[in-house]
């Protein structure tokens, strides 16, 4: 299935308002400047992902997740690789940087998941306000593995397209870099296009 | 006050705190164990605002994150340990605890806006377990950490998995190695390294360690490598390898000093021998020429007070020649340079001989000397009876010396339970040796006591030569005793057995050393002969010139080997007595040119008797091969002297009980 350019643009724009409002609620909850933007967006097919993420293959990669289902359904996940995901808890806890990554994988889960589960509610939670669509979500949790256990795990394989957006926190001067992918089904995706076309032609 | 709204009630069943608030934050469910937890009361909570009475859900972010669930329905989750204060978690008691808080949206009839169901979990047990993990893991961590040993460990396949930090610093370089081959990255190596350890301990599944050449690169040139299996403890399949590296260089180079000062050490034994057998064989020279000259004198005729003076001086210089011996013996022994004669010899008149020599003494401290001979045993037997004999007189000597009262018995036989060997055994009723000092006596200077050294004398020299000559023949020495009982020491040799018709021409087998001979022997010579005495020491000299002066012998003297060679041609001699270290020309070579002298004129062969203070058979075999005919130990006594002469000049044997003894 293709999304045409303007489509794509569109959802950018949704993402990034997402970015924003999770933005805000990070500094507000870890009283440091955070900005948050996602400068890309494509459709990759999910065959192509591996390829697409390859930066992340052989290595031990973080990640939140939250599955969504309603007008459509999917999961979506925010991907760390180790080194960034030290970075982030170093920088938003302050966290000694002394410390061996090791010993804080609790308080990395933890972060994380919260970080995650902030920056998916916000762009999620955007798209389905902007796009006036009715969704329910589940409950965020954290993973740790590397990219088959991840990306590949068990809700791989049944979806049409994978949005991708390359995601850069910048932190107290340090930029960390994360993924942000959304899976979606060939209906969710038709959905979501007409939902995209549908909210363009009201602005 | 409004009612806990009933559709909830379920969960006052549950162990998690649950509320739930609508989209103005005001609380319409409040469940039992938020009860418990909160020490509020439902029927306080129920239609307050929960921000009022709970702390930190007021702030900013928990407002816009609770907003934007009432907009979207999208769960919250608020973690205590990074919100801190999100919810008052202690207990009414005071305890603390810690709380993991999850919002989800719910609908509530008939707002437009979601409410917020709120699910408090108490992680308190379980992050209470993650930190004791935690702490443990960091106990261990640190205890790695301080170990001065690397500890490295791989799996199958020699990928290193984990290291401590002295692996990183001192055996890799300072680089990272987790995820590298450990051969590749220790020993720089495509390849395990051939039956090193690691690769052993996988195969055998037990430890395994080596010692070897420490990796090219680090400071260490040895180390020592122990490889531990790791084992899965359902499967008991080795998984993997601990590598344990020492680093051993100091201790090789301590063990390597220490090899090198042994071997020093030992040299300096083997010197310090040497030059003790050297040094007693020049104190011998002198000493001989004091107890010849004392025996000379005792010849003459003195008041009873010089008489007596002159026993001192030859009691003691026999006294003083004794431990000289003893000490040439042991450090011929220690030196390895002992060698063994093996002669026909007759055993029955050897042990008879050394009896009558202990005889007179052994009468005069009125103890009586018991000698039982097993009539069995073969007259001539093939060993070193020179040997046999110091044992012999060495136990007997001592049992006299060390018995006051009682007797003394020699005996020999065939040992019991082998035929082969000869037994012999010499006890006493003397002070006897308590039990722990049996053990050392055998020893190189050991006395049981060193107070006994005082009251008996002795070098203590005597047992252990014991042992090692009768070692050296091929038996065992031992000792059974009773304090202030006796003793009885045993020893055993074994010999070759010669046929009893031989024995009638063995040759005679007390010829050397005897300077105790039998006293009641002597010889009168009767016919005139012409001697040449080869001897550098003016003193020897003088004595067998003493000695020989109421013979009807010429005697003749030259003091080096050239002067004796130059002598030989001029005149015709019956005997010569050659020393064998002279300076110019020494005995041996002197001996060896008289005998070509003889083969190329045709002469008749000269008696050649060897005169030397070496008293061991490889000195008797070199002036035997190099064309002696007999061999006389020094010091000469007036009695050896004349039965060796006895032997080859006409001679008569007088029987007498000579005074003095």
């Amino acid at each position: 299935m293709h999304i045409s350019k303007e489509n794509l643009d569109d959802i950018s724009e949704l993402v990034n308002i997402g970015m924003g409002k999770g933005a805000a609620m990070l500094n507000s909850l870890l009283e440091s400047h955070i900005t948050l933007n996602a400068p890309v967006i494509t459709l990759v097919r999910e065959a192509d992902l591996k390829r697409a993420l390859n930066k992340y293959l052989n290595q031990e990669l973080f990640a939140a997740q939250m599955s969504f289902y309603g007008d459509f359904n999917g999961d979506a996940q925010l991907i760390f690789s180790h080194e960034c995901a030290g970075k982030l808890v170093h920088a938003l806890l302050g966290v000694g940087v002394e410390t061996r990554l090791d010993d804080m994988d609790s308080l990395r889960a933890e972060t994380l998941n919260e970080v995650g589960n902030i920056v998916i509610n916000s762009i999620i939670g955007t798209i389905s306000n902007e796009l006036n669509l009715s969704m329910k979500f589940s409950i965020p949790c954290c993973m740790q593995g590397n990219f088959e256990n991840i990306v590949g795990g068990d809700i791989a394989g049944t979806h049409e397209g994978v949005l991708h957006a390359c995601v850069h926190f910048v932190v107290a001067e340090l930029k960390i870099e994360g993924d942000i992918i959304m899976f979606l089904g060939i209906d969710s995706l038709r959905k979501l296009v007409e939902a995209i076309e549908r909210y363009r032609k009201n602005l | 006050m409004e009612k806990n709204h009933q559709r909830f009630s379920i969960f006052d069943l549950v162990p998690i705190s649950i509320c739930v608030i609508r989209s103005d934050f005001s609380v319409i469910f409040w469940n039992k164990t938020m009860e418990e937890w909160t020490g509020m009361p439902a029927k306080e909570m129920l239609g307050k605002n929960i921000t009022m009475t709970c702390p930190g859900l007021d702030r900013p972010i928990c407002i816009n994150r609770l907003n934007s669930l009432f907009d979207d329905g999208i769960p919250v989750i608020f973690s205590s340990r990074l919100h801190k204060d999100i919810f008052p978690v202690k207990l009414p008691n005071g305890e603390p605890r810690i709380h993991k808080t999850t919002v989800s949206a719910i609908t509530i009839e008939p707002d437009k806006r979601f409410g917020a169901l709120f699910s408090v979990e108490d992680v308190t047990g379980l992050s209470r377990t993650m930190n004791d993990l935690l702490e443990s893991r960091n106990f261990l961590k640190e205890i790695f950490n301080s170990i001065q040993d690397g500890i490295s460990v791989t799996d199958l396949n020699h990928t290193i998995r984990f290291v401590n930090p002295v692996v990183e610093q001192k055996y890799a370089g300072g680089g990272p190695v987790t995820g590298r081959k450990s051969h590749e990255c220790y020993f720089g190596a495509s390849e395990p390294l051939k039956n090193s350890p690691s690769l052993r301990c996988i195969e055998s599944r037990e430890t395994e360690s080596a010692i070897l050449p420490a990796p090219p690169g680090c400071d260490a040139k040895w180390i020592e490598l122990f490889a531990y299996p790791i084992k899965s403890p359902e499967s008991g399949q080795v998984t993997g390898v601990i590598e344990y590296i020492r680093d051993v260089t100091v201790r090789r180079q301590i063990e390597e000093e220490l090899f090198r000062a042994k071997m020093a050490a030992e040299v300096a034994t083997r010197a310090k021998s040497e030059f003790l057998a050297n040094m007693s064989h020049e104190i011998r020279t002198p000493l001989n020429a004091v107890i010849g000259a004392a025996e000379i004198l005792s010849g003459t005729s003195m008041t009873k007070e010089q008489r007596q003076i002159v026993d001192m001086l030859s009691v003691n210089s026999e006294y003083l020649l004794n431990i000289v011996n003893d000490i040439i013996d042991i450090s011929k022994i220690e030196a390895g340079k002992i060698d063994l004669e093996n002669i026909e010899f007759n055993l029955k008149n050897l042990v008879e001989k050394v009896c009558n020599i202990f005889e007179v003494n052994a009468r005069k401290k009125g103890l009586t000397l018991n000698r039982r001979i097993d009539p069995d045993l073969p007259l001539a037997v093939k060993g070193d009876p020179s040997r046999i004999r110091q044992v012999l007189i060495n136990l007997v000597s001592n049992a006299v010396k060390f018995t006051t009262q009682g007797h003394i018995s020699v005996s020999c036989g065939y040992e019991k339970d082998n035929k082969d060997n000869i037994l012999f055994s010499v006890s006493d009723t003397g002070i006897g040796i308590s039990g722990f000092k049996q053990e050392i006596i055998f020893k190189s200077f050991t006395q049981a006591d060193t107070s006994t050294t005082r009251q008996f004398g002795g070098t203590g020299l005597g047992l252990a030569i014991c042992r090692r000559l009768v070692e050296l023949m091929g038996g065992r020495i031992s000792v059974t005793s009773q304090l202030n009982k006796g003793s009885t020491f045993y020893f055993t040799t074994r010999f070759e057995h010669v046929q009893a018709s031989k024995t009638a021409s063995a040759p005679p087998s007390c010829k050397e050393g005897e300077n105790q001979a039998a006293p009641n022997v002597t010889f009168k010579f009767t016919k005139p002969a012409r001697i040449l005495l080869v001897e550098d020491y003016k003193y020897t000299r003088l004595i067998v010139l003493h000695f020989l002066m109421d013979t009807p012998f010429e005697l003749d003297m030259a003091e080096n080997g050239a002067q004796a060679v130059e002598k030989f041609t001029d005149k015709k001699y019956d005997l010569i007595l050659m020393d064998l270290q002279m300076p110019v020309m020494d005995g041996y070579s002197a001996t060896r040119e008289i005998r070509k002298i003889e083969k190329s004129k045709g002469l008749p062969s000269t008696r050649i008797i060897a005169l030397s203070a070496f008293a061991l058979s490889e000195d008797r075999q070199k002036s035997i091969d190099a064309g002696c005919n007999d061999h006389l130990n020094k010091p000469v006594t007036k009695e050896a002297l004349f039965e060796m002469l006895a032997q080859y000049l006409p001679a008569e044997k007088v029987i007498s009980r000579p005074a003095g003894i």
